[in-house]
């Protein structure tokens, strides 16, 4: 009888233990992603979430902000399901909606570009890194096209694999939708993951051929492509070819410097977009604090984490700036 | 207690595991945002899976190690891969595109999903969406899309459907016997050919089956099958309004509304259909326009879904045929038979002082003087229960079906008043049971099992009327004493009430394997244990006899006879098939087959011939047929975009059941006699290709050849009625070995094409298209025994249609069957009697409208 009993607890412990694990290990993956967890001493904390192809840049301004501001612990949280409310700072990558507009303030802070990409040892690759892609053959490559004059379609005579994110996130919106498409058009195979996962999903096949934002695309120490990725030249005048000042990806300071000169309106097959801040209007002032100190001092950081400036129309600064003056002393 | 930990530790690192485990969650979605269930989730590189339910939905345990992919396919769509790189806590969306090539068809004729394409079983397939734009509505108008069909109806009763020229005897049929194509609506079978002249409703897909089918399917069809699929009930609200007017007042509304009633419970489907169309033969005598259509039908489903693993489908259906003189035959042609020129046709209708109202039957002109009718009354309700169980699914189909048959015909085709009266009202109705066991039990085994039973009674409702009018004593006389033939009241008023039960009983078991030798040769074996019992009391009195004691008027006063037999007649036996299938690679499918079949007793229930007076009741019943069969088929994909298949079947049947036409004006519909020995044998090829991303062509061709190799004693065709043998006795059979079988073209085939291109109208994404198919049949024996004249001409029939199609929203057809107006008979009949005149089936005239149809949600 006894024995019995005690199969039974074991069972029940066993059972309870892998709720326990799980909720172990889930919490341990939580604080294992966000290492920069407040301290017991810190008295304000203020939580921030949203694209992750601007976590780096995000998280080099929370260190510079800690330096001068240690009374406030900032920290980075991947976005689940969860409530959003319960986030001071959204970052988002693309336009925010109207609704959005309405109930939250937000500010403009950077702009970023979205390239065609392909693995390097791809034989598309190494062909179109040359030649380049205009606005037909992305169309082409990319989308299924219902409308398409297949007859006339050009012949591709590299073998390629289009890699495409699953969710709905902001590159795959902002790409799909300049060149008039939805996500659920893109060909090819798909990544239940971020844009770091597409990186990654690339690079492993040798005929993968894909889109990535230049923060993504760019090792940061050596400014040049992520070793096994090449940037496809586009179209930019959209003249139906791709001439020799079209090219100059090889270089991050210099793309985000030939990108950035020019306005999003007069650059033709580069998917350009803003990144925002929003705060809820009754956010922690400690929120609104850091975003006025990023806006008046941080941008300057942008083109080393391939983000281009923002156009000063957008930037919105005014309008923040009135709101943040309400709700900071 | 040592012992008990070391068990136990395992069990726990186990249930951490499982626990510690993620599970990835998805929804499957066509690109129009329809759930797609059935389709497959397999993490690739392992065994485990997943199936979406019928919302889409899949759930998979995740792997341990990042990425792993899954491969999320569904035959008829692009197979997508999806890499898992880390676990999200919302469900993925998949969305699978239709393949933007040639689809794949899905059948479902064994019981379980698969490509047509890689069955080995000769298939044709027409999709419910071109049974709506080609308005083939009907089995008759399908038919034209498979060149080894056959339909000849002159009314619903005698309809008869074939595949290859086999299934059901030609011409008129006999309630007596079973067809041997099997007619087979959501898994239930329709007993009786009227079902073949229903309206579909809400059909979602016709599988035809080539040669015998009874291992895969519980009442044994030794010709073929017609499996129809209909949409089922959807969770997903949707309707479809349809409206068509054409030519000849042509109306034709369809609707069918689906949704749930009890979020991811219950469900339900309700669907109309309704036609009419007027004559289009003109009765000179009445001035009213005859053959025109009047039809109405229901179907409704109740879809119960209490887990992910039970399905239950409650289903019911009704209609109505009542045209107001529907089915009418035209005097096709006259024939000089061998009788003496006093009993020429033209003679006697000139004593009788009629005519012809047109030597033409083109001109579709009758001059009758009987009515037409055909209440035709169809329906009943099913319960199907799908269960999940095991690696397969438990199928129960329950049925109980009827109909009624109303009809009455003027047989003599003419205005005079020879049959008074010719009404044979039947009852009908028949239970079933299929229970059924089908799937994939392992890598290399798969198949179906499963057994049948059904109860069909069949009676007079309440009588079966055949009687005499004034004229009839011209059509009898054979002697040339004119003034003793044309007393007063000789014949008019005689006639025969016929009162008769068959009660049938089938059960089966049966069983269908597909054995993977090796990935690539495949084995099949069959085998079906069939038991069949009939009971029949039939009757039939003469009424009306002329009272006299003239012993010249007693010689010939009677045309019908006391008929009376009784009897029941069992068989048992075990039929069987083995196919070998070599999948020689995607591309390329070959297989060979040989089965036996066979068909249970047949039983004259339309009267019997008379030997010196007394009927022959040694013909009351015939022996059962026994069917073997071989074939070998080649299913080829040569690209993408293209299909080619050929197949080439040779049949062998004895004691062939087939319906006599006698000269007996007593046996107005012929009786059911055996030949010794038929063969059919043929090779078909059919194939599907897309030119482009517009243009896709269709097209198949039947070469098939039919005879009897021996039928001794076949009645005589029209030309020798009245032969008489150098002794100066009359000639009361042929043999006719060797000849050809009737309702058999040597060559049929179709072909058609499509030019279709996106559009938008009204902001949604529509289709433009023109569209345009040919049939075309050699001539064709239409006569039991060939006959000279008794042949229909080759036709070919030209289909056309253009418009807007939208798979929601609003589609416009413009559509014309019959395009350059041919001239066709569907068929040819000797009139009763054999005086030498037959009658002709019209093929419709050129018909043209528009189809206007809107659709929303779910299809």
């Amino acid at each position: 009888m006894k024995l019995k009993y005690s199969t039974t607890i074991f069972l029940i412990v066993a059972f309870f233990g892998g709720f326990a694990q799980h909720e172990i290990t889930a919490s341990l993956k939580e604080t294992l992603e966000t290492p920069d967890r407040p301290t017991k001493n810190a008295q304000e904390v203020v939580l921030v979430t949203g694209v992750r192809f601007a976590y780096p840049l995000v998280q080099k301004w929370i260190d510079d902000y800690a330096r001068v501001n240690e009374n406030v612990q900032i920290v980075v949280e991947s976005r689940g399901v969860q409530d959003p409310a319960k986030y001071d700072i959204l970052i988002e990558a693309y336009e925010p909606q109207e609704a959005q507009k309405k109930n939250r303030e937000y500010v403009y802070v950077a702009r970023y570009a979205i390239l065609p990409v392909a693995n390097s040892q791809s034989a598309f690759g190494k062909t179109y890194s040359d030649k380049g892609l205009d606005k037909d053959l992305i169309r082409q490559v990319y989308f299924h096209d219902m409308y398409a004059d297949k007859e006339n379609e050009r012949k591709i005579k590299s073998p390629y694999t289009i890699y495409t994110r699953l969710q709905r996130a902001g590159s795959p919106i902002v790409f799909t939708g300049y060149f008039g498409f939805e996500q659920k058009d893109l060909k090819g195979k798909t990544i239940a993951g971020s844009d770091e996962h597409l990186l990654k999903a690339v690079l492993r096949d040798s005929t993968a051929v894909s889109y990535l934002p230049l923060s993504v695309i760019y090792d940061r120490a050596t400014k040049r492509p992520v070793n096994g990725l090449v940037v496809l030249p586009v179209d930019l005048n959209d003249n139906g070819r791709v001439s020799d000042d079209e090219k100059f990806y090889d270089n991050l300071t210099r793309a985000v410097e030939k990108l950035g000169q020019q306005r999003s309106k007069d650059l033709n097959n580069v998917p350009l977009e803003y990144l925002h801040f929003s705060v809820d209007r009754n956010v922690n002032p400690a929120a609104v604090e850091f975003i006025r100190w990023v806006v008046d001092n941080k941008l300057g950081d942008l083109s080393d984490f391939g983000f281009l400036q923002p156009e000063p129309e957008k930037l919105n600064k005014e309008k923040f700036e009135q709101f943040a003056s309400q709700r900071t002393p | 207690m040592k012992r008990i930990l070391l068990f136990l530790v395992p069990v726990l690192l186990a249930a951490h595991l499982a626990f510690g485990q993620g599970v990835v969650e998805g929804v499957i979605k066509d690109s129009d945002g329809n759930p797609l269930p059935g389709a497959t989730v397999v993490k690739k590189g392992t065994s485990a899976f997943a199936l979406a339910d019928e919302n889409g939905d899949f759930s998979i345990a995740a792997s341990q190690e990042f990425p792993f992919t899954l491969k999320i396919s569904l035959v008829g769509y692009e197979t997508q891969e999806v890499q898992i790189y880390e676990l999200i806590d919302e469900p993925i969306d998949v969305v699978l595109r239709i393949d933007g090539l040639l689809d794949e068809v899905v059948v479902t004729s064994r019981r379980r999903q698969e490509t047509a394409q890689e069955v080995p079983v000769p298939i044709s397939v027409v999709s419910g969406a071109l049974v709506e734009t080609s308005g083939a509505f009907n089995v008759n108008r399908v038919k034209e899309l498979v060149p080894s069909v056959q339909l000849y109806s002159s009314n619903p009763r005698n309809t008869t459907l074939n595949i290859r020229g086999l299934g059901s005897t030609f011409g008129l049929t006999n309630d007596g016997i079973d067809p041997g194509v099997g007619f087979y609506v959501d898994g239930v079978y329709y007993a009786r050919p009227a079902a073949t002249t229903l309206d579909f409703i809400d059909v979602e897909r016709i599988e035809v089956l080539r040669g015998p089918q009874g291992t895969l399917f519980g009442k044994n069809t030794t010709a073929g099958a017609f499996n129809i699929t209909t949409r089922p009930a959807s969770f997903k609200p949707g309707a479809v309004f349809e409206v068509s007017y054409g030519n000849y007042g042509f109306i034709q509304a369809k609707t069918s509304i689906t949704g749930p009633l009890v979020k991811d419970k219950l469900a339900a489907r309700i669907s109309f259909s309704g036609t009419q169309r007027d004559g289009t033969i003109y009765n000179v005598r009445t001035d009213k326009y005859l053959n025109d259509l009047n039809n109405l039908g229901i179907r409704a489903q109740l879809l119960f879904t209490p887990t992910s693993d039970l399905e239950i489908t409650l289903a019911g259906d009704a209609t109505r045929q009542r045209p107001d003189e529907g089915y009418t035959q035209v005097i096709a042609g006259v024939v000089q038979t061998k009788r003496a020129d006093y009993r020429q046709f033209r003679n006697i209708i000139a004593d009788l002082g009629w005519q012809l109202p047109s030597e033409n039957p083109f001109d579709r002109k009758v001059d009758q003087n009987g009515t037409w009718r055909s209440g035709n009354d169809q329906g009943g309700v099913s319960l199907n229960i799908d269960w999940a169980v095991g690696p397969g699914k438990l199928t129960s189909t329950t049925a109980w079906r009827y109909w009624n048959w109303d009809p009455l015909n003027d047989r003599d085709f003419t205005g005079l008043n020879a049959t008074s009266r010719s009404q044979a009202t039947s009852k009908f109705n028949n239970w079933s049971q299929e229970v059924r066991y089908a799937g994939d039990f392992s890598e290399k085994l798969s198949g179906v099992i499963g057994v049948f039973g059904i109860g069909q009674t069949l009676k007079t409702d309440p009588e079966h009327l055949e009687e005499a009018g004034p004229d009839q004593w011209r059509f009898q006389q054979s002697t040339t004493n004119t003034a003793l033939w044309q007393t007063p009241g000789l014949f008019d008023g005689h006639g025969s009430s016929t009162v008769f039960t068959l009660e049938s009983f089938g059960a089966a078991a049966f069983a269908n394997l597909d054995w993977a030798i090796t990935p690539k040769l495949h084995l099949l074996p069959g085998v079906r244990y069939n038991y069949d019992r009939k009971t029949v009391d039939y009757a039939r009195t003469a009424y009306g006899l002329y009272e006299t004691e003239d012993p010249a008027l007693i010689a010939i006063r009677t045309i019908y006879t006391n008929q009376a037999f009784n009897f029941t007649a069992s068989e048992s036996n075990v039929t069987g098939q083995v196919t070998l299938a070599f999948n020689a690679s995607k591309k390329a499918h070959a297989f060979g087959t040989f089965s036996t079949s066979y068909k249970p007793v047949g039983v004259n229930v339309g009267g019997l011939p008379t030997v010196a007076g007394q009927p022959d009741l040694s013909l009351a019943q015939i022996k059962p047929e026994y069917t073997r069969h071989i074939e070998f088929g080649l299913k080829t994909s040569p690209s993408k975009r293209a299909t080619l298949n050929i197949v080439a079947h040779h049949t062998e049947v004895d004691d062939y059941q087939t319906l006599v036409q006698d000269p007996d004006p007593a046996l107005l519909r012929g009786y059911l006699a055996n030949a010794e020995k038929v063969r059919v044998q043929g090779v078909e090829v059919e194939g599907n290709a897309k030119a482009g991303r517009r243009f896709s062509f269709f097209g198949g061709v039947a070469y098939t050849d039919g005879k009897y190799v021996t039928f001794r004693n076949a009645p005589l065709p029209l030309e020798e009625i009245g032969a008489r043998n150098e002794d100066g006795t009359s000639v009361p059979f042929k043999d006719i070995s060797g000849e050809e079988l009737p309702g058999i073209s040597k060559w049929a085939g179709n072909v058609g094409g499509e030019y279709s291109a996106p559009l938008k109208v009204f902001n949604s994404d529509s289709k433009f298209f023109i569209a345009l198919d040919a049939y075309y049949r050699s001539e064709f024996s239409s006569s039991a025994t060939p006959s000279q004249f008794m042949y229909v001409d080759s036709y070919a029939l030209v289909n056309g249609r253009l418009g807007v199609r939208a798979t929601e929203g609003l589609s416009v057809t413009l559509w014309a069957r019959n395009l350059f107006n041919k001239d066709y008979f569907e068929q040819l009949l000797v009139a009763g009697g054999n005086a030498g005149h037959y009658a002709g089936v019209l093929g419709d005239p050129r018909t043209f409208g528009v189809t206007i149809r809107q659709a929303f949600g779910a299809k």
